[in-house]
């Protein structure tokens, strides 16, 4: 092959029979960079969501693939994303992970920047060269845009608008969203902030595997049976590879949730609301809409590292990689604002009993990146990894494999396209 | 006024002051032997167990705010018993753990009953890595009828900003 980059072949298919994924994708440090030129470049990146900065003047600051960002909102009540760099010497200008400022300013030198990004002051500035401008040196921006509150940015002048890169999952999104009858959510105060140590492909494949649930998960179920949970119905769905590498599963789950299905320990009043709100929302989206939102749980992959996990409770999880065999993971809970007490009390006791680093399951998740991360080593022994399960079935299962193919067909799309700046706008792959 | 600026000095006298560190050590001495069925005949059964969001080290309330770990009696209790089997692979080979309890503060805000501040490090090993968590402990302890003093609240507030590298809390800090 003439024109072979060396990022062709590593996910390889045969329809109906046979899907593989070379394991040197989990490993080496080729892939890492050329992820970051390409798929971590041009696609559609979560940055966080408006709750997090709702009062004028209201900031964050996040590390996404190594760009430190501030997303704020400014004194007009506008939301911004601005590179977290001053335009003199580029020191971070914003040094705090949250808090409310009408202005950054720089400790170097003292150049003040507004809210709204405007460079407002800058010491000794007579001594610059004539042409120098306040106006031509306000903070950068990178492209965002926002929807329903979620705010996204891309690192690549040629990436598709966000709907249209999101299309294939809004109706999911818009799932979540509406857990609320307003369409007014909030993450809550309280973030995990935690290091795996793997590849972040292989937290996506974990965090879209019902395979695994029984076998990695079954004391968190045995917990959950001791609570008082009828288990008897199991985790019962369909696992579906969106398009542009959007992934779900789609299922029916003993958990409780905060819409539809009361945790046993919840009190009569707290049962009443949740059909109250149940009922609300059949009357507002109609029964097949309500479904989803109320009681059908969901693993949400927003290609590529967005994560939105709808089960015992309410995640938003991303995957930032660090380096080829470690990432970083920021996840938060979310809420419908105004919930009820109880209600939220049992969303967040639903969340740490599975969720995070101190929770009943997600610690032995952990456990089994790391032990597959390990198990590579530098690939030497047994090359590739077998990713078939349910292929040839008319409707795969939440326990096959599809919605994995999903993503690593775009991924191996995006990784070989020829022009490292057009990889994930050019084509999309089912 | 926050916490910190309500405390004020450690008053307690120096028997009940000994008894308590004595009993702190027991208790990091049980955990490190991996002895938590033990350890569990230390706490009430309205004991709860809380480590804050490493975001959020003041926050007060479990009930609004996400924790790492906010476990009632009951979740405590599941918390050992998924630890004590086989399947909590997370901790098996189990983590080799050293708690270091240092600065021992004794309050007694009402008679026989005590908030005991404390700093710890905590050494965990495991599978060639090892890490440090380090922090303030707060415990709650009552008087109970025997006249042992036994803890109504644990609460481990860790000073890194994040748990990275350390990843994880999945043995009882």
């Amino acid at each position: 092959m003439s024109d072979s980059n060396g990022f062709e072949d590593l996910v390889v298919e045969t329809p109906g029979v046979d899907f593989r994924v070379h394991r040197s994708v989990f490993t080496d440090e080729r892939y890492l960079e050329r992820e970051k030129k390409t798929i971590f470049t041009n696609g559609w990146l979560y940055v966080g969501h408006a709750s997090e900065v709702r009062n004028p003047g209201d900031f964050i600051t996040r590390t996404i693939v190594g760009e430190r960002l501030i997303m704020c909102r400014d004194t007009g009540g506008e939301l911004r994303v601005f590179f977290n760099s001053c335009r003199h010497r580029g020191a971070l200008v914003c040094r705090e992970p949250s808090g409310n400022t009408a202005r950054f300013r720089c400790l170097y030198h003292a150049w003040t920047y507004r809210n709204s990004g405007e460079l407002v002051a800058v010491a000794e500035r007579a001594s610059f060269p004539e042409g120098f401008s306040l106006e031509d040196n306000g903070l950068e921006s990178p492209r965002f845009e926002v929807y329903r509150d979620f705010v996204f940015l891309t690192f690549g002048a040629d990436a598709s608008p966000l709907q249209d890169y999101l299309a294939p999952v809004l109706p999911y999104l818009d799932s979540i969203v509406d857990q609320s009858l307003t369409g007014d959510m909030e993450v809550l105060m309280g973030s995990h902030l935690y290091r795996m140590g793997g590849n972040w492909k292989l937290i996506v494949e974990n965090s879209l595997d019902g395979y695994h649930g029984f076998a990695v998960h079954q004391t968190y179920f045995k917990y959950l049976a001791g609570r008082g949970y009828d288990l008897d119905g199991g985790l019962e769905g369909v696992g579906l590879s969106l398009g542009n590498g959007h992934a779900m599963l789609r299922y029916k789950a003993p958990f409780g949730r905060s819409v539809a299905r009361p945790w046993p320990a919840m009190s009569e009043q707290a049962r009443q609301r949740v059909e109250t709100i149940a009922s609300e929302l059949v009357d507002k989206h109609g029964e097949e809409k309500a479904d989803l939102i109320t009681k059908t749980s969901k693993n949400i992959l927003i290609y590529p590292n967005l994560l939105i996990i709808d089960a015992a409770s309410l995640q938003i999880r991303i995957l930032d990689p660090i380096a080829v065999d470690h990432t970083d993971v920021s996840a938060w809970c979310l809420a419908p604002v105004g919930e009820e007490e109880e209600l939220r009390q049992h969303r967040i006791q639903g969340y740490l009993e599975f969720l995070g680093p101190g929770g009943f399951a997600t610690p032995d998740d952990n456990e089994v990146i790391e032990a597959c991360q390990e198990g590579y080593g530098q690939v030497r022994g047994i090359e590739w990894s077998i990713v078939s399960k349910g292929m040839g079935k008319e409707v795969p299962s939440m326990t096959d494999e599809e919605q994995m193919r999903g993503f690593w067909r775009q991924w191996q799309h995006d990784v070989a396209g020829t022009n490292e700046a057009a990889a994930v706008t050019g084509g999309r792959q089912g | 006024m926050t916490e910190m600026a309500t405390r004020g000095p450690a008053l307690a006298d120096l028997e009940t002051t000994h008894e308590i560190q004595a009993l702190l050590n027991y208790e990091a001495e049980l955990l490190d032997g991996w002895q938590l069925t033990e350890w569990l005949t230390l706490l009430t059964e309205d004991c709860c167990y809380l480590v804050p969001a490493t975001d959020a080290p003041d926050s007060e309330s479990p009930q609004q705010a996400v924790f790492i770990i906010s476990d009632t009696y009951a979740q405590i209790c599941g918390r050992v018993e998924r630890l004590e089997s086989a399947m909590a692979f997370v901790e098996r080979p189990r983590s080799r753990t050293r708690h270091l309890i240092t600065n021992v503060r004794v309050h007694e805000p009402v008679p026989n009953e005590y908030k005991v501040y404390s700093n710890f490090a905590v050494y965990r090993s495991r599978r060639g890595v090892s890490h440090v968590f380090v922090g303030e402990y707060r415990h709650l302890l009552v008087r109970s009828s025997d006249g042992s003093l036994r803890i109504s609240e644990r609460r481990a507030t860790l000073d890194a900003e994040e748990l990275r590298p350390q990843g994880k809390v999945s043995f009882i800090l």
